[in-house]
């Protein structure tokens, strides 16, 4: 496709998924690039001053008790091997009893892997590895669905309180119910029943965001308060310490309920307190990061248009995406044609997440998105469709949400109408 | 299968989608309980003879050098303190330099978390928190859009493989999961050579690290790289992200068959 001179036609060939990937990973190399310059300079300094500190404790050792450097080296060698195997200076709690074996198959089917107990038998590697396969899909498979569930349930919770908002609105004053539904909320022009203007309506992004990152912030302050009451850590470490163990990246510098005994014979109930306050963190940090993902993917989808915007004189796409054309009020039959037979590239079929950030109030919608989104079954969707031909725009106000929960959150979410198990029409 | 009781008991039947949650929890929970009994009775004889071992070193050393246990303790206390900054009694490369910090970032983004170096000053903390949420978020989304990516393609390798006949169909969760495992094992074994030829840790050894990096679990017991050659960290490093996101392609896999049979199973009681 020959382009003209002027317009950016670097994606041309490149169809609109591809391009995404490649400029998220982009995004995420200019991200740790950057990272590593500033973590770098905050940590250097302190690093050279640990090693100084150490060699000079390191002399001093050795000739106050008149040690060789080799022997020396060669205790420490024993007890870095003795650090493998789970020992510190300090008693801890066994390692493998079966409540420390539970606390590292959690650490592991988790994804987190603290490392404060790693197999050290040849059976034991072996047999995490075919364990841990099983384990971490099902406990991802976990997550995934916990993020479903909130995400229904804040949606119940939000759809709810904007209803009640919209009777307030509507009902007291039935004499003037059209003119008032034209003007009340964002919801839907129509003068229609209550329930069917809000029939599609599905909580935006950044509102079920906004509500995660509350639950994970009070999740993590009270974990902290246990943590530092518990372990004697100060406030701001075992804020830290919550953060990485939830976000599943678990360095190990710090790992919770390691001693043998708390205060206050409070060692059950800490344990419990620990494995709870955990399970809770990781889901809503996890939950967190996907929706913030689905955040990210928009902004990537916004950029594209962005990029792509000079260019579209240049090349008619064969990803077709009709709405950027002017609207239209009705869905034609060529259309729904052309947008049938799946574009296998341009993957056509499954674009529910990327269209809601493309679409604008007043738009007509496409046939596979009624049956990616919301299964509707054929009567429904003809009475939908005469509906609109007369010029009833009902689901515009659901539909023209940004929400960028329509195709599904997460991984889950992604595989949702690809595969032929997870598909419609089957 | 929801009934009208006249009572609010309807409310306490489960809709399906939670009860396939509640279930996977419990089977999760005895899937734990179950791995737990199996590997304590696998490792806890080592942990004891490793505890009769150190007890006996650290005698013999006391003794042999005239040294008191509290100084010999003292000494340790230390040496954990210097551990956590990185130190090594074997010479290992610098941990913040610019290649360090590449992989330190690296090792928290994809959330593997080695633990090999992790910040020590309280602006570095407090950076990571935020740093983390981002770039965590970020990655999640690469993975799952590069999952996306191979499905697509393996379907139309499918499709075309199948001569064009029957028209494009999606591919099976099965035949996907089939080929990505195989892409894993593939990647896993190329990379463990190439571990245990620069690492010199046994063939074993490297599988098991493939393993635990690849599934972002990351203990720390192993990491690659670490030594004071500065030529092999630059392939290890380009190795590390094609493999995770296969890794983190087929558990989402496994995920759908086993979400499968489980609504099955759940379908079935409908019945």
């Amino acid at each position: 496709m020959a382009c003209r001179s002027g317009c950016c036609c670097g994606s041309g060939p490149i169809n609109e998924d591809n391009a995404r990937f490649l400029l998220l990973a982009l995004f995420i190399v200019i991200y740790l690039l950057c990272g590593a310059a500033v973590f770098s300079a905050l940590e250097q300094p302190k690093e050279r001053e640990a090693k100084e500190r150490w060699t000079q404790r390191f002399e001093h050792f050795s000739q106050k008790y008149n040690l060789s450097k080799k022997d020396l080296n060669n205790f420490l060698r024993n007890y870095e091997e003795a650090n493998v195997a789970g020992i510190r200076v300090d008693t801890i709690r066994p390692r493998w009893d079966f409540t420390g074996a539970f606390y590292f198959v959690g650490t592991v089917v988790s994804t987190i892997g603290f490392g404060m107990t790693t197999p050290a038998t040849i059976g034991g590697k072996v047999f995490l590895m075919f364990y841990g396969l099983l384990g971490c899909a099902a406990t991802i498979l976990f997550f995934n669905l916990f993020l479903e569930r909130v995400i229904t349930v804040i949606a119940v919770v939000l759809k709810s309180c904007h209803e009640r908002r919209y009777n307030k609105a509507v009902l007291p004053q039935n004499g003037r119910r059209v003119s008032e539904g034209n003007k009340s909320g964002g919801a839907g022009g129509s003068g229609g029943g209550k329930g069917e203007d809000l029939a599609g309506w599905k909580p935006s992004v950044y509102c079920v965001m906004l509500i995660l990152g509350a639950a994970a912030i009070l999740v993590s302050c009270c974990a902290s308060l246990m943590y530092s009451a518990a372990e004697g850590w100060g406030y701001l470490d075992s804020l830290y310490f919550c953060f990485v163990a939830f976000s599943t990246i678990g360095f190990g510098d710090m790992v919770s309920s390691q001693r043998v005994v708390y205060e206050g014979h409070a060692t059950a109930a800490y344990r419990l307190g620990n494995f709870f306050f955990i399970l809770t963190g990781v889901c809503c940090i996890y939950s967190l990061f996907n929706v913030i993902s689905i955040v990210i993917k928009q902004v990537l989808n916004w950029l594209l248009r962005r990029l792509e915007a000079p260019c579209r004189c240049c090349f008619p796409r064969r990803g077709h995406h009709p709405h950027r054309h002017p609207r239209r009020n009705v869905v034609a039959p060529g259309h729904l044609r052309a947008r049938r037979d799946p574009s296998i590239e341009t993957d056509a079929i499954n674009e529910s997440e990327t269209d809601t950030g493309r679409r604008m109030s007043g738009e007509m919608i496409s046939m596979r998105d009624f049956l990616a989104a919301n299964k509707v079954n054929l009567a429904i969707m003809q009475k939908q469709l005469s509906e609109m031909a007369i010029g009833h725009p009902r689901q515009s106000g659901s539909s023209s949400r940004q929400n960028g929960f329509s195709g599904g959150v997460g991984a889950l979410g992604i595989m949702n109408n690809r595969l032929a198990e997870t598909s419609v029409d089957r | 299968m929801k009934t009208d009781f006249s009572c609010c008991c309807s409310s306490l039947i489960p809709s399906r989608d939670t009860a396939r949650c509640y279930l996977l929890f419990v089977l999760i929970a005895f899937y734990m309980l179950a791995g737990a009994a199996i590997f304590s009775s696998l490792e806890r004889p080592a942990e004891l003879q490793a505890h009769q071992l150190w007890e006996k070193r650290l005698r013999d050393f006391g003794h042999e050098h005239n040294i008191s246990r509290e100084d010999l303790k003292t000494l340790l206390l230390h040496y954990e303190k210097a551990r956590t900054a990185g130190i090594r009694t074997e010479p290992g490369r610098a941990l913040w330099d610019i290649p360090g910090a590449f992989y330190f970032v690296g090792t928290v983004v994809s959330t593997i978390g080695f633990g090999v170096t992790a910040p020590s000053t309280v602006t570095g903390k407090v950076l990571l928190v935020f740093y983390g949420l981002l770039g965590c978020s970020a990655t999640i989304l690469f993975f799952n859009l590069f999952l996306e990516r191979i499905i697509t393609l393996l379907g139309l390798l499918i499709f075309r493989c199948n001569g064009w006949k029957t028209g494009y169909r999606k591919p099976s969760v099965y035949q996907v999961t089939l080929i990505l495992f195989v892409a894993v094992l593939l990647v896993a074994c190329g990379a463990a050579s190439l571990y245990s030829a620069m690492e010199g840790w046994t063939f074993l050894e490297s599988l098991y690290f493939c393993f635990v990096a690849f599934s972002t679990v990351g203990f720390g017991d192993f990491v690659s790289g670490q030594r004071e050659h500065h030529e092999d960290t630059w392939e290890t490093n380009c190795l590390f992200p094609k493999s995770l996101c296969k890794q983190y392609s087929v558990a989402p896999l496994k995920n759908q068959t086993k979400k499968f049979r489980q609504v099955n199973e759940l379908n079935s009681d409908n019945m």
